[in-house]
């Protein structure tokens, strides 16, 4: 008979998720793998990190990562940005993985609002911290609604705002977080990820895995999944550019580029993808 | 950790926090790419049957399952999870020995439009034997040309489980587990036509 | 120099970090012992431990310490570290009629069997700051500890009578109100299990047990201010009721010992108890009867449980008409709604370039139409 100190041990005491909570977690994410787009519900436990702060994305990655991953951890693209540290030494100090900056060395890259410029392959995870998980949340405010739209994939009323923003602006004016249909069922929140990274969720080699931690959903885009993203027939999909701009440091424009208020310079968001151009050329 | 026992004998076995991940690592690649093998670790594998090891990783205090057919396996899950055993009618996770019947497969839960997430998750146990039909696979994850080689009862089960899953959202998620521990995955998304 | 996020990595945070200990431990004043939090300080520490969900008041003090004082932040760390610990068993129903009360009122009636008790309430003591010297406050409590007169836990009841049928458990207003016939009877045959928050979300609609859990670890704050707005008007409108008890006292947890059967005592918490009377006058209501809210939280904490007591009957009566049920379910916690102000700090360029992108496109858009 298992005593109760065995239950015990079965969660090492420097982890942050009981194992239970993991198990719990894990179920979630077959659940989404198996549903893809659809926000599964789950318990979301309390993290070191604030609700909003990554908590969701953190418990995902949490219950991936194994002793024998390598982990990568960006926000807004960088790996060096202090919230980025912060969680990735939270993930390494409590699991004993390993970590890199190069996303093709990495089996896990958890990120806020960037997807790496190259490197994710079919060994890769991706999990995507998510602060609104609700895609329709500018046009519905109930919930009780909200769930009826999606249980009868009733978009109508998405597509009647974008409709008007088109005609009020002469384009979609959606800025990050562009709303895609997966698997030509359900509608998500790409989370604030620039449009210039959406065409790179349709049809990936990697398992995309999203964590909202407040609003406790989790969801997933499978690995060759067809992502599209919502717009019509005579709107073109636009990515975010700046004619002309180029990286100040490794001088591409290939990249998603951000830049100083006021300023012509330009810089990439991807700081590794920089660092490696730069070595390139060198 | 483990002695190399019969499932009846198993009292003391259960998945420590670092087996349960890997475990949960290859359902979770196995369900993202449909059809395509993949291995459960080997040192786990030869101490218990193969097929358990699922149900050992996933589940615990707060789940439910059943194991029809199996009663020793049921027990020993049961009692090393702390897992509850339930009608098929009420499971959120089901363990075949073998690939079952119609009538069984139809009995298990496939979630609705709400809460599709109920839907059933099915373990199975694969000998595999001669194959007579090739089930070509599409999908979300699955990769172009993917087929699985069936038996007679593999192939009746496919055809089972494509009318449980003829209504997305809701539906069964089916895992395969040969007894050396090949692993196949085969969510509700999956198209699965036999020829 | 390019655009540069807040950046230095490792080495930030650490300095960060040092900053933070640094203050909190050297500074001048002497050492903040747990046992001054937790005497001292008791209502803060009671607060926390009930919007942490966690009976652990020794933690709940040193959470206190380590964060300054910042009550939110201090729930945070319990919650965290509840995080951490498994659940290996699951407490015997604690009937809320065996709480043992130091304090018992019972604003619907003037007397009542059991007696009111007032117990150490400031309710009705004057709000005069008092002002004196730190030294001579000190002096003044060394006099009256080393005094002889014996502080008094109980006040005579309120009528001036002694009160002859006091009980630490005294029957239930809402008992008598049912002997009376007066109240609405919304009791269930069957025995349903109650939602667990902690580990499947609550949305609306949502059982009642999944609405007083939310309730029972929602911030303090959050509900008071509910309430108001709905007394006021912005949000939705309700009156305000009779309170039937409100109750302070302490609470057996029990569990099954798994070997022998036999129930077990872990622990006794201390829990703020209240009936809300809510009189009934909606078109499909019953007039004839009045209806009950409950409220009940860890700790001593009368206005939280006074305000939940007030919204569960709200909730009901609202019947899912208005959108108060999703306010109480998702917008009431202190960490979610702390954590997602504050997550604004973070680094958002990326999104804000592609705002910026957005603009600059509808102005082109705008110049093509003109021309």
């Amino acid at each position: 008979m298992t005593t109760i100190n065995e239950l015990i041990d079965i969660s090492p005491s420097d982890e942050l998720l009981d194992e239970f909570a993991k198990r719990e977690i894990r179920r979630a994410i077959l659940s989404a793998v198996a549903i893809p787009g659809y926000q599964v519900p789950f318990g979301s436990r309390e993290m070191p990190v604030a609700r909003g702060w990554g908590s969701g994305g953190l418990q995902v990655t949490l219950a991936v990562v194994h002793a024998t991953d390598c982990v990568k951890v960006i926000d807004q693209g960088d790996d060096d940005g202090v919230n980025a540290v912060n969680l990735r030494r939270l993930i390494t100090s409590s699991t004993g993985a390993s970590e890199t900056s190069v996303a093709a060395e990495a089996t896990i890259v958890q990120s806020r609002h960037r997807i790496p410029e190259d490197g994710l392959d079919d060994k890769s995870i991706l999990v995507l911290q998510v602060p609104v998980p609700e895609p329709l949340r500018g046009v519905e405010r109930d919930m009780r609604e909200l769930a009826r739209m999606h249980a009868e994939a009733d978009y109508s009323r998405m597509w009647v705002s974008l409709y008007e923003d088109k005609v009020r602006n002469g384009l979609i004016t959606q800025t990050t977080g562009y709303p895609c249909h997966v698997n030509g069922r359900y509608v998500v929140a790409t989370t604030p990820i620039p449009r210039w990274d959406i065409p790179r969720l349709h049809d990936s080699s990697f398992l995309t895995l999203f964590g909202a931690g407040r609003e406790k959903r989790i969801y997933a885009i499978p690995p060759r999944t067809e992502v599209k993203p919502l717009t019509f027939d005579d709107v073109p999909f636009e990515v975010e550019r700046a004619d002309g701009a180029r990286c100040s440091l490794c001088n591409s424009d290939d990249a998603f580029l951000v830049s100083l208020p006021n300023s012509p310079v330009w810089m990439c968001s991807d700081t590794d993808w920089c660092r490696r151009r730069r070595e390139l050329t060198r | 950790m483990f002695n190399s026992k019969s499932s009846s004998e198993m009292t003391h076995v259960a998945l420590n926090s670092r087996q349960s991940s890997l475990v949960f690592r290859a359902l979770l690649q196995s369900l993202a790419s449909p059809g395509e093998t993949f291995s459960l670790p080997a040192e786990l594998c030869s101490a218990v049957p193969a097929r358990a090891l699922p149900l050992l990783a996933l589940v615990d205090i707060e789940t439910t399952f059943c194991a029809p057919e199996d009663a020793d396996l049921e027990l020993s899950v049961a009692s090393l999870t702390g897992s509850r055993v339930v009608a098929p009618e009420l499971a959120q996770f089901a363990l075949c020995a073998t690939p079952p019947s119609h009538t069984f497969v139809s009995r298990l839960q496939r979630g609705n439009a709400s809460q599709p997430e109920r839907g059933c998750k099915l373990i199975i146990g694969l000998h595999p034997d001669v194959a007579v039909a090739s089930v070509t696979l599409s999908g979300p994850g699955v990769r172009p040309g993917t087929t699985i080689a069936a038996d007679s009862q593999l192939s009746s089960f496919i055809a089972a489980r494509n009318t449980v899953v003829a209504e997305p959202p809701s539906g069964i998620d089916c895992w395969f587990v040969s007894p050396d521990g090949r692993l196949v995955g085969l969510p509700r998304t999956t198209r699965a036509e036999t020829r | 120099m390019g655009y540069v996020s807040a950046r230095g990595g490792l080495g930030a945070i650490r300095a960060a970090e040092r900053l933070v200990r640094r203050l909190r431990v050297t500074s001048e004043s002497s050492w903040l012992e747990e046992d001054q939090i937790l005497e001292k300080l008791r209502l803060l520490v009671d607060r926390v431990m009930g919007e942490a969900g966690l009976w652990a008041p020794r933690l709940a003090a040193k959470a206190l310490r380590q964060s300054e004082g910042d009550a939110t932040e201090a729930v945070h760390l319990l919650r965290a570290y509840r995080s951490t610990l498994p659940r290996v068993s699951y407490s015997e129903v604690a009937d809320a009629d065996h709480v043992r009360v130091v304090r018992r009122i019972v604003p619907a009636f003037q007397r009542v069997p059991g007696s009111q008790l007032l117990g150490r309430s400031i309710d009705y003591t004057a709000r005069f700051l008092e002002r004196q010297s730190d030294d001579l406050a000190r002096e003044e409590a060394e006099k009256m500890r080393a005094g002889t007169t014996t502080e008094v836990n109980e006040a005579p009841d309120s009528s001036g009578h002694e009160s002859d049928d006091l009980s630490r458990s005294p029957k239930r207003l809402l008992e008598m109100l049912r002997e009376m016939d007066l109240v609405v009877d919304r009791r269930l045959t069957d025995d349903p299990e109650p939602f667990d928050i902690t580990r499947t979300p609550a949305r609306p609609p949502a059982p009642r047990s999944a609405l007083l859990s939310s309730m029972t670890r929602a911030d303090t704050g959050a509900l008071v201010n509910q309430w108001y707005r709905n007394i006021l008007g912005p949000d939705g409108y309700l009156h305000e009721v009779t309170l039937g008890e409100v109750r302070h006292g302490s609470l057996s947890v029990n569990v099954t010992h798994p070997v022998t059967g036999e129930s077990v005592n872990v622990t006794d918490v201390r829990v703020t108890e209240v009936e809300a009377i809510e009189d009934l006058e909606g078109i499909d209501e019953d007039r004839t009867r009045f209806d009950v809210g409950y409220g009940l939280c860890l700790g001593h904490n009368e206005r939280k449980a006074i305000a939940m007591a007030n919204l569960d009957i709200a909730c009901h009566r609202d019947g899912g008409r208005t959108q108060l049920e999703q306010s109480l379910l998702l917008t009431t916690d202190a960490l979610d709604s702390a954590g997602f102000l504050e997550h604004l700090k973070l680094p958002h360029y990326v999104t804000f370039r592609s705002m910026i992108e957005r603009k600059i496109a509808v102005r082109k858009a705008r110049r093509r139409d003109d021309d």
